[in-house]
């Protein structure tokens, strides 16, 4: 096995972790229409509470958005009438350790870890999370088809914060 | 109880002790969720101007706010009320399990909750879809928990539905608590500019009545169950003064 044959060095792989860091920087930017256009239409975006559970739509979570939701949690975070939004915190985040889960030429699904750092009113806090993202790749665009965030903290008080892991 | 959201907010509990008896912060604070549902709903929170939509101070410090009058009771129907169209979908599946007419009815109108807020002193209510329960952690901090409920042995299909509901408005990252949450960390910003300033609940006093059980009556967006739960905070944090 040389170095090249390297599941990280797969151009599937380098083209799925290129958007999940590109929705990094969207999420930071709170670029909120241009991180919608980053999913599929049947994409689902969620924050679990349960730590370990699979069965998102029959739990509790913090975060589960199909489409519609999707549209109209952009819609509240750019509408300017949500104080929490308009006051948000600043936030920078980096998503590394990246392991694959599985790679073909339509879908990559990858794991990683993100640490999100947030600033407001004088106080910073840190967010760590687990990410699973699901990648669709297509000749017409890479996106987004799940996307998992578990938060370190998930099950325990998770500060109202105006921003989106 | 289906599930619980947990949160915290940099301020004192008793800022959140008035939320659920607090009608007048709803079109401004949680305008962004007003927004985003659909008609029905929102006509469903129209009691700003529903002058049958009252609070009632029950003494103690406990009070219900009544927003929904239509949603009061359960067995009290008058046919009126629409199954929104989003729901259909719920109709159908309900019919195709056997479920009556009626059953499906009750059930749907179920999910939006009980169309008012019952405060318990100090630290628990019971508002709409879910209870809340305040957890004083330190004289400016407060964990609160949003505890959503379902149909015990209801069908899964609508106890997902409510999940999804509260989900919506719920939770540090709802439609509505993080709001809520930076208007409550403006609010102890803005009461420690000067800590001896009187805090003025009077809104409502002058059209205050008592009802035929005898209890300080206004309207859903007056203070009257604010003063009960301040007049009791008062009474027993004054305890020693009595001995």
């Amino acid at each position: 096995m040389t170095e090249l044959d390297t599941a990280l060095a797969d151009p599937r792989v380098g083209r799925a972790i290129e958007l999940i860091w590109r929705e990094a920087q969207i999420l930071d930017a709170k670029e909120y229409p241009a991180w919608e256009e980053l999913f599929t239409p049947d994409a689902i975006y969620v924050i679990p509470i349960d730590q370990h559970t699979g069965d998102f739509e029959a739990s509790l979570n913090m975060v589960y958005d199909d489409a519609r939701m999707r549209r109209m949690r952009v819609e509240r975070m750019m509408q300017g009438y949500a104080p929490s939004a308009v006051a948000a915190a600043r936030t920078v985040r980096t998503v590394s350790r990246f392991t694959v889960e599985s790679v073909s030429d339509t879908e990559v699904v990858l794991r990683s870890a993100q640490i999100l750092c947030s600033y407001k009113r004088n106080n910073f806090a840190l967010l760590g999370a687990e990410l699973t993202h699901t990648i669709a790749l297509s000749a017409d665009g890479d996106k987004i088809a799940f996307k998992v965030v578990r938060l370190l903290n998930s099950d325990d008080p998770v500060s109202a914060s105006g921003f989106l892991p | 109880m289906i599930g619980t959201h947990k949160f915290r907010f940099k301020g004192n509990w008793k800022i959140q002790l008035e939320n659920t008896t607090d009608g007048y912060h709803f079109p401004m604070v949680h305008k962004s969720w007003m927004a985003s549902v659909d008609a029905e709903t929102a006509d469903m929170m129209s009691f700003m101007s529903d002058p049958d939509a009252v609070t009632h101070a029950l003494g103690n410090g406990h009070s219900v706010a009544i927003m929904a009058t239509a949603h009061m009771d359960l067995d009290e129907d008058d046919g009126t009320e629409e199954i929104q169209p989003r729901f259909y979908h719920l109709v159908d599946a309900l019919k195709e399990d056997g479920y009556d007419d009626a059953k499906i009815r009750r059930i749907m109108r179920s999910m939006h909750g009980c169309g008012f807020n019952l405060n318990t002193f100090p630290n628990v209510a019971m508002s709409s879809a879910f209870f809340r329960v305040l957890i004083p952690i330190s004289v400016d901090e407060t964990e609160i928990w949003h505890m959503a409920l379902g149909m015990d042995g209801g069908p899964e299909i609508v106890n997902q539905e409510r999940l999804r509901i509260h989900e919506h408005f719920q939770g540090p990252f709802g439609f509505g608590s993080p709001d809520d949450a930076e208007g409550w960390e403006r609010v102890q910003i803005g009461a420690s500019a000067d800590p001896a300033m009187p805090i003025l609940v009077n809104r409502g006093l002058n059209r205050e009545t008592t009802s035929p059980e005898g209890w300080p009556t206004s309207h859903v967006t007056d203070e009257s169950g604010m003063r009960d739960a301040y007049a009791m905070w008062k009474r027993m944090m004054n305890v020693e003064d009595q001995l």
